[in-house]
């Protein structure tokens, strides 16, 4: 059991995965003490995940007859579901940005989510949405205000007489023997009395042990890249156990397939059907590449490949068969450098 | 009359009253001439993967063919070519198998059937189980009568060797009032064990039970309870879903059977509601189809922090040497000296566990399933195996109050 190289918390703190995680854990009420659930204490439970949320065509078509670029639709990390018909679009972010970046189209796209568009994008009838916040997490920075870029695009916005929601950012930084979250901006009123004035810790960090709690979700699409072989291991591990319950759910003395979509449902529990084709493609490469390693080291089970790589098909003789193919997936290797999907 | 006689589930009552009626002479004797009746509880779960009962039988060569008039059926082994018992479905998702078999013969059998079996289980009764099911006995027996109970925890851990391992008394064994006195060859291990098993009037164990508990931990895990017979002996129940007749009746005993079976029935139900409660439902994208939902933690707290060598061998056990009562797959990552997450698979009955183990606690998250025999499982495991006086938590509920279950009459319509 080889440790993997720590990731210092500082650092820790600036990986979207692990914002993204730290988000379902805070969320989570009675979440067994690793993570303070500052979000479940202030009202709000996740209701998606990398929603779509699509803008009503005559707002595309006013955005660029006034030379707004945007995206559309905008896929936010979370949307968090309040009291009193609120919500908060919620990102995780490694750096925040300048009002000229590449993520400045999709900020832009959210900050126009007021009730009445998000109304429409979630489907829902007019006057269910009485409050819309969009809230960046990311890692604090001493020396620029997370929020220049947001706000500028937002007066931007206003400018050209587009309205807007209010924005305000979550940062998360390392003091002392915790990690701690500070607010700033327009944080939606029982979040900002949950969280305070003063900076609160949301997690411990332990002076010899990686302080992340488990990962709920192993991989999401379009975060920023990262080094992070902890990342690396557990998609690694989630592959393999993905697959491993497939072979272990099969009987002994048939035929099992055992295919790629499957395992990637099960990898991503369910969101792999929302995946861009470009997106599901390079997991599919990767989870290929990691699984198709395991059962070449299988010797004493044919295994054969499916054609077009839909996965890999055996006939499982005996309980012995499920065995070797289980000890056989049960390694871990680091993947091939070329591999680029996190 | 054989098994492969009988057509009628009365026949089947009468074989197996017989048979415990034929023992009344040796009740209370040291040592049995023949086979105790036993029944061994089962759990099967038809939402995983959805096999019928006959169905997960025949998968490991059995086949069950019901009896007439009644909800018996006998249980052919085909790869032994003979009859084993029969089976019983005594309440939902609970089957039972009676046998006249002997311990050493039906042990390594039900361990067969379930272990490969991811629709079936065994009974996992924990110690805190045990402990309500102490309060029955105290209820429902006359405090004159005589009740044995068997403490046991042998921590695998706290040495390099792991010991091979069987909590199944053997039915031929003395029942001294207390036991593990090792004889003059007998090697003791350097680890922590205890086995302890009392024999005492019931009014006397209830008054010495709760000091004693205080003052030493091992003596939370109960892992064997008599319930008392109404005619003398006993039914002997297992941590293990095991339970053997030391009664002359064998309908008492199913009666008794019945009865903890809906104990441990409503605390799986009360488990499975705690876990759910705390439910996260998320929409993950944009169909309903792509629901995602995730439980409240389960979170075992130790009642102290472990040392580092035995969180090592611990983890080392479970998942590399794959210790089969825990019964778990996963390759551990390690994040410090005593901290590793493991994304493991609960082979028991093939799902998804995200487990994270520290010196101080376990914390494990069910991603989406039925889960109630897991919680029992680990909890049981745990507790005879690391540490007994563990406190465990589902979300906010402790695991302790949920198995604080009354069955009143309302069961019986």
């Amino acid at each position: 059991m080889n440790k993997v190289s720590q990731t210092s918390p500082a650092d820790l703190i600036a990986s979207p995965l692990y914002q993204v995680n730290l988000v379902l854990w805070m969320a989570t009420k009675n979440n067994g003490g690793r993570v303070r659930p500052v979000f479940a204490n202030a009202g709000y439970e996740v209701l998606f995940i990398e929603r779509a949320l699509n803008l009503p065509p005559e707002l595309k078509q006013t955005l660029v007859q006034a030379g707004v670029t945007f995206v559309d639709p905008a896929s936010p990390d979370f949307i968090l579901a309040g009291a009193k018909k609120s919500y908060v679009i919620l990102e995780c972010k490694k750096t925040m940005f300048g009002a000229d970046s590449s993520t400045a189209a999709q900020s832009r796209s959210l900050l126009l989510q007021v009730p009445r568009i998000f109304e429409l994008a979630l489907v829902k009838k007019a006057g269910s949405v009485t409050n819309v916040s969009l809230i960046y997490l990311s890692r604090q920075d001493s020396k620029h205000d997370l929020l220049d870029g947001i706000n500028a695009l937002a007066e931007h916005l206003k400018k050209a007489k587009f309205k807007t929601i209010t924005a305000g950012a979550l940062s998360l930084h390392v003091s002392g023997k915790a990690i701690r979250l500070r607010q700033s901006g327009n944080v939606p009123q029982p979040l900002a009395h949950e969280v305070g004035i003063d900076a609160l810790e949301v997690q411990e960090v332990a002076d010899d042990s990686d302080p992340r709690p488990l990962y709920l979700i192993p991989w999401l699409p379009d975060t920023e890249s990262e080094n992070d072989e902890y990342n690396k291991r557990a998609f690694a591990e989630r592959v393999k156990l993905s697959a491993a319950q497939v072979i272990d759910s099969a009987r002994a003395g048939t035929d099992v397939e055992i295919l790629l979509s499957d395992v990637l449902g099960l990898l991503t529990l369910g969101y792999d059907k929302n995946l861009s084709n470009a997106a599901y493609r390079r997991l599919k490469q990767e989870s290929k590449g990691i699984l198709e390693k395991r059962f070449r080291s299988v010797k004493d089970v044919t295994i054969l490949s499916l054609p077009d790589g839909a996965g890999w098909a055996l006939t499982l003789k005996d309980d012995a068969a499920k065995e070797s193919i289980l000890n056989g997936l049960r390694a871990y290797e680091p993947p091939d450098p070329q591999v680029q999907l996190f | 009359m054989d098994i492969g006689d009988i057509r009628t589930q009365d026949e089947a009552v009468q074989l197996l009253e017989g048979w415990a009626e034929a023992r009344r002479t040796e009740l209370g004797s040291a040592v049995t001439t023949r086979p105790l009746v036993k029944t061994y509880m089962l759990e099967h779960s038809e939402k995983h993967l959805g096999p019928s009962l006959g169905r997960a039988f025949a998968k490991s060569g059995i086949t069950l063919t019901p009896l007439r008039d009644g909800d018996f059926e006998t249980i052919w082994d085909s790869r032994q070519q003979k009859y084993v018992g029969f089976l019983e479905r005594l309440i939902n998702r609970h089957p039972v198998i009676y046998t006249t078999e002997k311990s050493d013969v039906m042990d390594p059998w039900v361990k067969r059937l379930v272990h490969r079996n991811p629709s079936l289980d065994r009974l996992w009764i924990s110690g805190m189980t045990f402990h309500r099911l102490w309060s029955a006995v105290l209820a429902q027996s006359s405090p004159n009568r005589f009740g044995r109970i068997v403490f046991q925890h042998d921590n695998l851990f706290e040495n390099a060797m792991d010991l091979p391992f069987s909590a199944d008394a053997d039915e031929s064994e003395p029942e001294a009032n207390i036991s593990m006195e090792p004889t003059d060859d007998e090697e003791v291990p350097e680890r922590k064990a205890t086995r302890f098993a009392v024999v005492d009037r019931l009014s006397t164990l209830e008054r010495i039970l709760p000091a004693m508990r205080s003052l030493y931990g091992p003596l939370r895990a109960i892992s064997q309870l008599r319930f008392p017979g109404a005619r003398g002996g006993g039914h002997d129940f297992y941590y293990n879903g095991k339970v053997t007749n030391r009664t002359d009746s064998f309908s008492e005993h199913r009666l008794r059977v019945r009865y903890v079976l809906q104990v441990y029935s409503a605390t799986t139900l009360r488990a499975e509601a705690a876990t759910w409660s705390g439910v996260e439902k998320m929409n993950v994208g944009n169909t309903e189809a792509t629901k995602w939902i995730l439980g409240a933690p389960v979170r075992i707290q130790f009642s102290q922090a472990l040392t580092p060598a035995v969180f090592d061998r611990f983890v080392e056990s479970v998942f590399v040497r794959k210790n089969r009562d825990f019964n778990l797959w996963g390759n551990p990552i390690r994040l410090g000296p005593t901290k590793v997450h493991v994304y493991a698979l609960d082979r028991h009955v093939a799902q998804q566990l995200f487990i994270e183990i520290t010196n101080t606690n376990i914390l494990v998250v069910i991603p989406a399933a039925t889960c109630g025999n897991s919680i029992h499982r680990l909890v049981t495991n745990v507790q005879q195996f690391l540490d007994p006086a563990i406190d465990v938590w589902i979300g906010d509920q402790s695991y302790e109050s949920l198995v604080n279950v009354d069955i009143g009459i309302n069961a019986l319509n």
